[in-house]
């Protein structure tokens, strides 16, 4: 088996290491794996939340293949998702190396780019409904300013997808702390020994920085993935109802208002094991693809 | 600054100063303050409503637990809660509900057909709450399949409000029209003839005060799907058992919705509506002055006195295809969760409210104004104050509250010292034979949503109504099927 | 190898341009709450009140005492409120202490689980490690709708609910993302330190204890920040467990100033948003330099 520093041959037993991942296992047993498996039995019995839970086999399955919104939630959210970690990681790796910067004020700016991840989500969906609003929200204001006339961010259907993007743009406060925590740990002989090498800047980026910092970029990409898909507080205040032509309407939203709106729990229950299973998979495809591109320097 | 020794010594006196008022608090910090006597039965009332309306009540169930309440051994401990019938709903599934929940109307159903309420008419009848004391309309929305499962707490009717102010400077070419600036259009051919007329654009060509808007920003969740009623049609027909929205009343309401984008440009009209405030926003788009009318309930006499004093304006039925008044109605209820443990001593309260003597309510939670002490009455000389009379507790509330009344016969100080000075408008309109409320389904909710993304389709978009309609009667026929089926299992009739 | 002067200079005005772009929003939501509501009504769009000079009496009539009803200098009856300090509907202090007791609790029992299991996930070799970190990691995909609500039966069960129990006792349980976060941490501490001290005798509690734990504090420090974060924040796991207004915390508390009809006062609303964020602002900037050292590296010589 290939030895690499998440896959090391065995040494340890098995009895240890479930002793010391016992705090989660056993918090897993008791608060977390029996919803999960009720919320499994559930998906094929029809619920109300009141009246006793009745068995229908795999109808709720079947109609959510046939349920047009099931397709329309879907292509939204892996639009959402397409755009917004690509973009995400990008912006969060220039911004951790700018705030890496030795320049006055690094506190400063530290904290306030953090600081919109500090918001209750409530506060964010009603402060950008202010923000996009098309004639007084500051984004159109100050496009008005440079002279372009902003759209109308939350009313036009080619506009609500990019606005939810650059919502969830501004939180990323998260991820940037988290390279920023993974550039500190970057030994500065590497940058020393590329600079004698004579790199230049862009190829001290990309053979030096990066790597470095893969495993905090692999765990930035591996959680953007699990909760780009679950995307729900936010746009849920700014688009009742889904938005212009529902195109701000995600799969979790679309959970949500069927467990807690229409209260088909059975139906919801069917619906996240769908959204469980795709993420799933593709958290299954970047974990198989970490041992190509991300180094951990302990091994 | 933070390098230095000195920078270390006021990193770690600020962590104090944060840390040790943090520890100060949690340690003598406030505490729960239980108030609730020991000897009397506990009567749990969770209730949605925050800030004034929530503080009326709660000084309402105050003064109950220190009179009636005292007499009867009952202490109704009131609790704001938010999610009201998400909570109710789960609590009532584990076996362990409020006894007393203020929900919307539109859970009435909702909940009946999951049998999660009780069932009230036994005990409405022992404390003499007949139907007869109700208006038709308030009592026939709390009903399903003919049983009482809600008690009516704050009606509300939906009128037209228009901004006198601005009509009056248009009053010249409104008469050049033949239309009368004092007073509010009564046929939809009147207001379109209106709106045409009552519109301003600014420098660039953009629209920035309109007549009305049919969509005005969050109108969306409850009477955003109403314009059929206004064209003579019923949202539900229970004889034929389903939506027909591809007859007359759905496609002239829709085409006519649509017809307004057209007559002024969809991209300036979708602007101008994006630049709205929405509508509970103290930026609500009458009170600035960018809308001239606009559909609202009693509240707003409230809003409009709190955040745009100034405005002069009038209340009218809103208009209709053929002129006769029609009415959209709209309610908080109480219900009885099936398994409160309380629901004797819940319903106590229930008739309290309906059949006490008239009462004088101290302001205990708030700071006094209007509607403690004082009442204001519109005269021709202007406004005069009066002290706040007594009223029965049920319209004492939906004084506080500025809405409707429930009862067939309204005390007249009620209407007198209403603080809607056009409170027989809404009162009127309650009472009209055409006065229509949300269809009794118990997926409402799920139907709901369907229109709303229609209605947002025929607004926003260039598909037309028609078509969009004949979509939405196929989706809906797709989700009442399904709704029939979930209710057969359980053998129970749908609707 | 320290940059240009020219160099610093320009990133010196793209980090500012970025951080007004990130600033922007919590300017807007600061200066609204320092607004008498009247001005928060009109269609004026700036960043003072219509009376500037008035800003520090707005600033306590809001955050602190609030203002009675009163009649203006043009005749017009201005209605009152209260402060959000000394609000009787909203008691700002009661719920603040409720977090914080439910924020300590949580986050003590969060670094202290996370560190020990991520551990077992990083840096001890047993097999079926793999299969129990896929689950591990896919208990974070399942949507909380899905769940909601067997778990209020659950904490029901226990007899949690109507107590603090349910927001903080499944913190000590640890939890994905935190043990995600510190495992990858624990993948770049060399083994040759654990192996080393292997040969001196300690023992995997031991090395976990002496070598591991003190060289992962910075990262220790950011699952601190960040859960302390969630749970302040928290609104859903409040909103499902909590039933008596007397438990109720900081997120819940702000959903009481949206109203139904008419005007959400959105002075009000921002100055609580502000009080509710202002405490975790000020931790995070103050106990940066602990997880993010800035200037020194303090990368392991390898």
């Amino acid at each position: 088996m290939k030895r690499t520093a998440a896959h090391p041959a065995a040494r340890d037993s098995i009895a240890c290491g479930l002793a010391w991942i016992s705090p989660w296992l056993i918090g897993f047993a008791v608060f977390v794996a029996v919803p999960i498996v009720l919320s499994g039995a559930l998906s094929f019995c029809e619920f109300d939340g009141i009246r006793r839970p009745v068995f229908i086999g795999l109808e709720h399955w079947r109609g959510l293949f046939a349920d047009p919104l099931v397709w329309k939630v879907l292509r939204n959210t892996a639009v959402y998702a397409a755009l917004a970690l690509p973009i995400g990681t990008g912006l969060g790796v220039a911004l951790a190396l700018l705030l890496n910067q030795p320049i006055p004020g690094q506190t400063l700016w530290r904290s306030i780019v953090f600081a919109p991840s500090l918001l209750p989500l409530v506060a964010v969906g009603i402060i950008w409904t202010w923000m996009f609003n098309a004639r007084f929200g500051l984004i159109n204001s100050a496009l008005g300013l440079v002279g372009i006339s902003g759209p109308t961010w939350l009313n036009d259907a080619s506009w609500a997808m990019p606005s939810v993007v650059i919502l969830g743009l501004w939180s990323i406060g998260h991820t940037v702390v988290v390279y920023l925590a993974g550039l500190q740990d970057v030994p500065r002989e590497l940058y020393e020994a590329s600079h004698l090498d004579g790199a230049g800047p862009w190829s001290r980026l990309w053979h030096v920085t990066l790597p470095m910092i893969s495993p905090a970029m692999f765990f930035n990409i591996v959680i953007g993935l699990i909760f780009v898909w679950q995307i729900f507080a936010a746009p849920y205040v700014m688009f009742p109802g889904g938005g212009p032509e529902r195109n701000a309407y995600f799969y979790t939203m679309y959970v949500y208002d069927q467990a807690f709106a229409y209260r088909r729990f059975g139906y919801a229950c069917a619906l996240s094991w769908v959204q469980l299973a795709i993420i799933l998979a593709l958290t299954a495809v970047a974990f198989r693809s970490s041992r190509h591109w991300v180094h951990y320097r302990g091994a | 600054m933070f390098h230095t020794s000195i920078g270390r010594v006021l990193r770690v006196l600020a962590v104090s100063a944060l840390a040790i008022p943090a520890v100060g608090l949690v340690l003598f910090g406030p505490r729960a303050v239980s108030s609730v006597p020991a000897d009397r039965t506990v009567v749990v009332y969770w209730e949605k409503w925050t800030d004034f309306e929530g503080r009326a009540m709660r000084d309402l169930v105050a003064h109950y637990n220190e009179t009636e309440g005292r007499r009867a051994s009952i202490y109704v401990d009131y609790v704001t809660t938010t999610g009201i019938d998400l909570k109710t709903l789960i609590a009532t599934s584990g076996g362990d509900p409020p006894d007393l929940a203020g929900l919307w109307q539109r859970n009435v159903v909702s909940f009946a057909a999951s049998d999660a309420s009780e069932a009230l008419d036994d005990r409405a009848a022992r404390s003499g709450i007949t139907r007869d004391m109700l208006i038709p309309i308030f009592d026939h929305a709390c009903r399903y399949h003919g049983r009482l499962y809600a008690v009516p707490v704050t009606p509300a009717t939906i009128a037209l409000y228009y901004n006198r102010d601005i009509l009056a400077e248009f009053a010249e070419p409104l008469r050049n029209a033949g239309l009368d600036p004092e007073a509010a259009p009564r046929t939809l051919a009147e207001l379109d003839a209106f709106a045409d007329i009552v519109h301003r654009r600014d420098r660039d060509g953009k629209l920035e005060m309109m007549a009305y808007l049919p969509a005005s920003p969050d109108t969306i969740g409850w009477f955003w799907n109403s314009w059929p009623i206004w064209f003579g049609g019923r949202l539900f027909d229970p004889a034929e058992g389903r939506f027909r929205v591809d007859t007359p009343p759905f496609l002239d309401a829709y085409a006519w919705v649509q017809a307004y984008t057209a007559r002024f440009g969809r991209k300036d009209v979708l602007n101008f509506e994006g630049s709205l405030s929405n509508y509970s926003s103290p930026r609500n788009p009458f009170m600035t002055g960018e809308l001239a009318m606009m559909r609202q309930g009693p509240w707003f006499a409230n809003t409009i006195r709190q955040f745009a004093p100034d405005i002069r304006y009038g209340v009218a039925p809103f208009p209709t295809v053929d002129g006769r008044e029609r009415a959209f109605c709209e309610q908080d209820v109480l219900v009885i969760p099936r398994g409160a443990r309380h629901a004797d001593e819940a319903w106590a309260f229930i008739e309290w409210l309906y059949t006490a003597e008239p009462v004088r309510v101290q302001s205990r939670y708030g700071g006094a104004g209007l509607g403690y002490d004082h009442c204001e009455i519109r005269t021709a000389t202007g406004v005069e104050r009066h002290p706040m009379p007594p009223l029965r507790p049920i319209e004492w509330i939906c004084w506080m509250h500025c809405k409707n009344t429930p009862l067939r016969e309204p005390s007249p100080a009620f209407l007198e010292t209403h603080p809607n000075p056009a409170i027989e408008v809404h009162d009127r309109l309650a009472r009209g034979p055409e006065a229509q409320i949300v269809p009794p389904l118990p997926n409402w909710t799920e139907l709901n949503a369907e229109f709303g993304a229609a209605y947002r389709d025929i607004w926003m978009t260039d598909v037309p109504a028609r078509k969009r309609l004949e979509a939405l009667q196929v989706r809906l026929d797709v989700l009442t099927q399904q709704a029939k089926r979930r209710q057969a299992r359980y053998g129970q009739e749908y609707p | 190898m320290r940059p240009q002067t020219a160099t610093r200079i320009l990133y010196l005005a793209a980090v500012v341009m970025v951080s007004l772009g990130f600033a922007a929003p919590l300017l807007w939501m600061l200066s609204t709450s320092l607004k008498p509501l009247e001005d928060v009504g009109t269609a004026r769009v700036s960043l003072l009140p219509a009376q500037p000079e008035r800003t520090g009496q707005y600033f306590r009539e809001n955050y602190y005492e609030g203002r009675p009803t009163f009649v203006d200098e043009q005749g017009v009856e201005r209605v009152g409120y209260e402060g959000v300090w000394t609000s009787h509907n909203v008691n700002f202090p009661l719920f603040l202490r409720n977090t914080l007791i439910v924020a300590v609790l949580s986050v003590s029992g969060m670094v202290l689980s996370s560190a020990i299991v991520a551990y077992g996930f990083a840096k001890v070799r047993w097999r079926g490690r793999g299969v129990f970190f896929a689950i591990c990691l896919a208990t974070m995909m399942v949507p909380f709708p899905a769940i909601m609500v067997p778990t209020y039966f659950l904490f029901k069960w226990f007899g949690w609910i109507g107590t603090l129990q349910p927001l903080w006792v499944p913190a000590w349980f640890a939890n994905a993302f935190n043990v995600f976060l510190l495992r990858q941490f624990y993948l770049q501490i060399p083994e040759e330190l654990s192996d080393a001290a292997r040969i001196d005798g300690l023992s995997h509690w031991g090395i976990f204890w002496r070598i591991i734990l003190p060289l992962a504090r910075p990262a220790l420090a950011v699952v601190a920040v960040f859960h302390l974060t969630y749970v302040w924040n928290d609104f859903l796991g409040p909103l499902v467990f909590l039933h008596h207004q007397d438990n109720f915390t900081l997120a819940l508390g702000l959903q009481f100033y949206m109203q139904q009809h008419g005007g959400t006062p959105w002075n009000l609303l921002m100055a609580a948003t502000t009080l509710t964020v202002a405490p975790l602002l000020v931790l995070f900037a103050l106990t940066q330099r602990f997880f993010l050292p800035g200037l020194a590296t303090s990368g392991l010589k390898g």
